[in-house]
Formats: C-alpha cells, structure tokens, sequence
C-alpha cells in the first residue's frame, strides 16, 4: 500500500497542470488577500473585529476549487491517457486503487489548504501594514477555524475525487464540481432554510461561509455531518461502479 | 501456463468473445490472429480483469490478482501511447516502478533494452509510434514478468525495428518466460510465433502450432514448369490429378517434387523450374477466417 501510495503521490507531482494550477491558486491567494482586501481596505473596512477571519473563510470558500481540479485530473488523467490498465494490472485490488488515491488526495488537499489558510491572513495584515492603516483587535478563533478550513478543503477536493471516479472525464467532472452549487441556489426557492442539507450548501455551512446558509440553524459541526453523510453515499457509488465497471 | 478458460463477453446484445479457452505456455511465443474487431484486444483485458465478463484466466494455477506482485506475473503493452504526454518517460516508468513494487534501477535498465536511454528525460507527447512502443515494451519488461502480454507491438515500428522486437522476444520467451502477442502483421508472426491462437467474430478458430495451423489449412503445392505445358497438363489430367495454372507453369497438388519429376522425364519432357510451394499464414489464416471478418472493404468490379 505503501508503494501505491507513493504513486499516487508521484502522479501528482510529475505533470505539469498541478503546478500550474498550485501557481495560479497561490496567484489567487496573494491578489485577493494582499492587493484586493489588504491593499485597498479602508479604515472603516477593517473596524469589525472578526475582519481577518471573513477574509480567510472566503479565500478558502473560493480557492478550495483548485486543490479539488487536481484530484480530477489525478483520476481522469489515467481514463483520458489510459494508464488505468497499468494501474489496475500493477495492483492487487481495485480497491487498493481507489483507496490510495483517496489517501493522496486527502493528504495533498490538506496541506495546499493549510498553506493558504495560513498565508491569506498573513498577506493582508502585510499589505495593512505596508498601507499604514490599522485594524482593531481582531477575533481569531484558532482551533474552529483550522477544522473549518481544513475540513471545507478537504471534503471539496474528495468530492471532486468521487466525481472524477463517477465521470471518467475530466471537463466533464469540472463542470459538474462548478454546477452544483449553482443548482443548489436554485433549489433554495423551494428548499428555503432547508437548502442547508443539501451537499454544497452544508459544506459552506461548514465554513460559514455560504450564500444559501444564512438563514439556517444548523451548526458547523452538524453541517460537517450532512457533507460527511453525502460523502460516503458518494464514495460508495464511486467504489462500487469502479470495481465493476471495465477500465475503458 | 496461461489457462484462459471459457471467455466470454457482451456489450448489450452483441457477443463479443464467445466462450475462448485456450492455454499460454512457457517458453513459446504464441501469437494472437483475428480480422479487425474480432474481439482480441477485449479477450487480452478480460484476461486481465480489465473489463468484467464471464470465465477466468489462471496465471500459473491462480489468479492474477491473487499473487502479492502482479507484475512479478504478467507485463503488458495494451496500447502504445498509453502514458501522460507530458511527463517524462523516465518518471513514467519510475510510477509504474513504484506502483509494482520494482527496485527503481530497472527503469534504467529497461529503457537501455529498448534503447530509449537517450530520450529518457523527455517527454513522450511528441515521440513517434515506433517510440511509443518502445516505451510500452519497456513498462511491460519492468519487473522481468513471467509472461508478456501485447497487443499488436510491432505496430509504428521501423524494419530495424520489427527485427529486433521479433528477436527479443524470442530471446525473451526461450529464457522460460511465456510471450503471447497480438498483430496484424502476418508475415512477421510466421516468423516469431511458435503457436498460434487465432479468433473471428468472438469465437476460437484455431489453438495450434504455428507450422500445424498453416499445414492443416492450406495444402502445399509443387510448382513446375515445363517446355511443353499443354502436354504435362493433359498427363496429369489423365492421371485424375488435380493443378491449376499459374504464370507460365502448373500448380500441382497431393503430388511430390519427385513424383512430378519422374512424369516428366517418363514422357520426355524438359523440366525448367521444379520445387514446393509453401502455404503461408497468410493463406492459412484467409482460409481460417473466411467470413468472419467484422467489416470487409468491397474492391470495384470484383465480385466477392
């Protein structure tokens, strides 16, 4: 296991699109935090105590996108390219296959999302700094903010995992990971405070950072719960098709 | 040995292997014949476990997938380009290394047999086919597998090229390893190929030696000519012998080059090309497959 493991890892870091895509999330991160948010604050902007905390919550609730692309690419690479028959030959089980992967991508997703968690508060009380202009005492809860991030993180990329097994394409499960929570918008007409059960939304409830969450009582911890609920419907589908399903 | 046993795939309604069995041995190349879409590249993945279907093929008594190494097993070439255009063929290798628990040095070592030392740290998007096989052959020769497995690698390949695949394997298979390989090419399996598999529309048509399948389908012939061709075809009519005309001679059957010989020089005739007429595989396999070729291309004026 060890080995695949190791793959995995190897499969990451040998193409070139994850680097591009890790430079253009840190690009991301350093001009939303720094230039837009940092950069251009005003003093009235930066009054409310929980400032640094809305901004890293939203760089996460928008750069967790990229660290997901990566584990779609990680799977629909082999589809696309067809080292799937390799992988599927080298390996015991295909279980094995899926469950390294799964192990890779969660490791990856939370170390790119405890790198920008950390660097986005960072970046824009330098760029305060820099712009000589003070905030006030700043309410920053560590520990429900390092679970919140990091879980958020974490269960956008293995849910992009899952979809990437379900599709086998790469645009294709890009857009699906994009067009989800649009749809889950438009349910919340007839959802209302109930949207909050459904996946993306209680994962931004997660994070408290959703937009169709606002009005719900659901605590971050139950949210957590939901998206774990639908993770592990998902990754059972996932399993489940991928073993019985022909490699191409 | 390889016991493929009771093969069989559908896609919806249409059978695409139809219950195949047949055996893979040590020390043999066997060769894998079939028109286009007869099922060979999906009969190799099901023996793989690529795709699911109906039977089970055994690698030595057990399952693939029972074995702790696989790759200890079998290496397989399934498609050439299969590989991420922009990672190097080294790091493909060393991937594919990793993931079938191989010491890493073999990844020197394989490239250097298949003489992709020189483009090692480049990468494979742009190599030619022939490269690409390569690259193939050498992720299957990776960890020293028992058996090889490929599907039609002599494809892309240059003349240099096709003769060197065609000794290595030989050279692979006489080392007690077992090599079965697909291709098109009918001529090069004559001459690599010990057995022969040959399949049409899903369904086994032949599991034989090679100088076994072309002798039983295609009768030798003595080709003869003579200076006096009208007198040698109206003795041998006499005689209830069988030959058709061909160039400027007779095309004789169930007869010897000795026999064809004496009636020549019992009615004074003049011999000036005398000798045996080998049945290729290609005939061989023409005669085997007739009417199971899945598409067949029409030639203008002739009538089929």
């Amino acid at each position: 296991m060890i080995n695949q493991l190791k793959a995995e890892l190897r499969k990451i870091l040998s193409v070139r699109s994850s680097y591009v895509i890790m430079a253009i999330s840190t690009f991301f991160v350093v001009l939303i935090n720094f230039y837009v948010v940092g950069w251009h604050s005003t003093k009235l902007d930066v009054l409310s105590p929980s400032f640094l905390t809305n901004q890293d919550l939203q760089t996460i609730s928008f750069i967790a996108i990229f660290p997901a692309i990566i584990s779609i690419l990680l799977v629909t690479h082999e589809f696309r390219y067809n080292t799937i028959d390799y992988s599927l030959t080298l390996s015991r089980s295909r279980s094995r296959v899926l469950l390294a992967k799964l192990l890779v991508v969660s490791f990856v997703s939370l170390i790119l999302i405890a790198f920008f968690g950390a660097i986005s508060p960072l970046l824009g009380i330098l760029a305060l700094h820099l712009n000589h202009v003070n905030f006030v005492h700043q309410h920053y809860a560590f520990g429900p903010m390092i679970w919140h991030i990091l879980y958020y993180g974490w269960a956008y990329s293995i849910i992009a995992l899952f979809l990437a097994f379900l599709i086998r394409n790469q645009i294709g499960s890009v857009v699906t990971l994009l067009i989800f929570p649009t749809i889950e918008g438009i349910l919340s007409i007839w959802f209302k405070q109930n949207t909050v059960y459904l996946p993306f939304s209680a994962l931004h409830k997660v994070l408290g950072a959703g937009q169709n969450v606002s009005s719900s009582t659901l605590s971050p911890s139950s949210a957590a719960l939901v998206a774990l609920g639908y993770l592990v419907i998902l990754g059972g589908l996932s399993w489940i098709l991928f073993i019985k399903r022909d490699s191409s | 040995m390889i016991e493929a046993k009771n093969l069989s795939k559908k896609y919806k309604d249409k059978l695409v292997v139809d219950n195949l069995s047949f055996a893979i041995q040590k020390g043999k190349v066997t060769g894998f014949l079939g028109p286009n879409g007869a099922g060979k590249s999906t009969t190799m993945k099901l023996m793989l476990g690529l795709i699911n279907g109906q039977g089970e093929t055994l690698f030595n008594g057990k399952k693939l997938n029972s074995y702790s190494k696989p790759s200890s097993q079998v290496g397989i070439l399934l498609e050439a380009k299969a590989y991420h255009p922009t990672r190097t063929a080294k790091q493909h290798l060393k991937i594919l290394a990793t993931e079938g628990n191989i010491p890493n040095k073999r990844v020197s070592e394989v490239l250097e047999i298949v003489g992709l030392n020189d483009v090692a740290k480049k990468g494979p998007g742009k190599f030619s086919l022939g490269m690409s096989q390569r690259l193939g052959l050498a992720a299957a020769l990776l960890a020293e597998p028992t058996y090889l497995m490929l599907d039609e690698p002599a494809n892309g390949l240059d003349p240099e090229g096709i003769v060197w695949l065609r000794e290595f394997l030989k050279n692979y298979a006489d080392n007690k390893h077992g090599v079965f390989v697909s291709s098109h090419l009918l001529s090069e399996m004559s001459q690599l190929a010990d057995n022969v598999v040959v399949i049409g529309r899903g369904k086994l048509l032949a599991n034989t030696s090679m100088s076994q399948f072309i002798a039983g389908n295609v009768a030798s012939t003595v080709y003869v000519r003579v200076n006096d061709l009208d007198k040698l075809a109206k003795i041998l009519t006499q005689k209830k012998i069988s030959y058709i005309k061909k160039a400027k001679g007779l095309e004789v059957d169930d007869l010897k080059t000795d026999d064809i010989g004496k009636i020549a020089f019992d009615n004074q005739l003049q011999v000036l090309e005398l000798g045996n007429k080998m049945a290729s595989l290609e005939e061989a396999f023409l005669e085997v497959t007739a009417g199971s070729e899945e598409y067949q291309g029409k030639v203008k004026g002739k009538k089929s």
